[in-house]
């Protein structure tokens, strides 16, 4: 009678299915997953935001030096004794095209300074230092480049 | 009735994630070759520049129908040409640039230079104030290369643009 009883409760418990706690907790542990990958995919594109901007400012930045080292060469340089940074206006690093209107973008500070290196050695000789640099604000960090280079004068 | 809803729900979420993984991998793939092109586009312009600069005297015919402007340098020992090339889309001297792996698994080229513009600057774009002489301008040159890549059946995806401002001495010490 007991093992008949036994069996027949046990016939019951499979029948039942899952509890709600058990679908409550098995819907838990997916969506904690689900959050990670989407933590993950929000990451990873940051990053690549991050390097597609880097590599525009490397580009601009470059050019922005060419054209110093130029001006420089060419002794158009106005010589004065201040060495900070000198405003060199901005650029655009990065415009999201979103059709629905609102548009994202990076915008980077150029700067540049140069000062007059004086040598002594059988005989006296200068050259510019000059250094160039572009800051922008990307995801509420501020990134930079710099770049160091020497210049001479073309007489 | 618990278990169908169970069921309904996890392959809800399932669907979602692998959805997300797909346009994330694919995402990724794109990304990836747009950041090899933009290595090989700076190789190529470095290259130029590193030329340009040590030259004595440049010539830019433009490339109407090719869309990439023939320039011919002359060093000291003897002229550089970079021109069209059928195959590698810009040559120096008729040999390629730069030995790199541009193709996917079927043999479609991933990316390729589409156009290569050379010219020299007639207005100080970075100064206004105190803009450059005409001596800097006519001894300076822009250069742009116009990059398209491709979805592995060849089909065009995006286009975009490099330049680089480049400042030849010699010509400039020559010429003032």
């Amino acid at each position: 009678m007991l093992k008949c009883s036994k069996k027949a409760s046990f016939s019951h418990l499979s029948l039942k299915g899952f509890s709600l706690i058990e679908l409550v907790i098995g819907i838990l542990i997916t969506m904690v997953i689900g959050g990670a990958m989407m933590q993950g995919t929000s990451y990873y594109r940051d990053k690549m935001l991050s390097i597609n901007v880097k590599e525009k400012a490397y580009g601009d930045l470059k050019n922005f030096t060419n054209y110093w080292k130029s001006k420089i060469a060419a002794s158009e340089w106005q010589i004065d004794e201040d060495v900070n940074w000198r405003d060199g206006g901005q650029i655009e690093l990065f415009t999201s095209d979103n059709p629905e209107g609102s548009d994202e973008s990076v915008t980077g500070n150029l700067y540049y300074r140069a000062s007059k290196v004086i040598k002594y050695d059988n005989y006296e000789y200068y050259y510019y230092s000059l250094d160039t640099k572009v800051s922008w604000n990307i995801l509420n960090d501020r990134d930079s480049l710099t770049f160091s280079v020497d210049q001479i004068v073309f007489n | 009735m618990e278990m169908l809803i169970s069921l309904v729900i996890s392959s809800i979420i399932f669907l979602g994630m692998s959805f997300i993984l797909i346009e994330t991998s694919r995402h990724h793939a794109y990304e990836e070759v747009k950041l090899d092109s933009k290595v090989f586009a700076n190789y190529v312009l470095d290259d130029i520049e590193n030329t340009l600069v040590k030259g004595s005297n440049v010539s830019i015919s433009a490339g109407i129908f090719t869309g990439i402007d023939e320039i011919t340098i002359a060093l000291t020992d003897g002229n550089t040409v970079y021109t069209s090339h059928s195959e590698h889309g810009v040559s120096k001297d008729n040999n390629k640039i730069y030995n790199y792996d541009n193709i996917y698994d079927n043999g479609t080229e991933k990316f390729s230079i589409k156009e290569m513009r050379c010219y020299k600057p007639t207005s100080d774009s970075y100064n206004s104030s105190n803009p450059a002489s005409l001596n800097i301008l006519n001894s300076s040159f822009i250069l742009e290369l116009k990059i398209a890549l491709f979805d592995p059946a060849g089909d065009e995806l995006e286009s975009f643009m490099m330049d680089r401002y480049i400042f030849n001495p010699y010509i400039y010490s020559t010429s003032s």
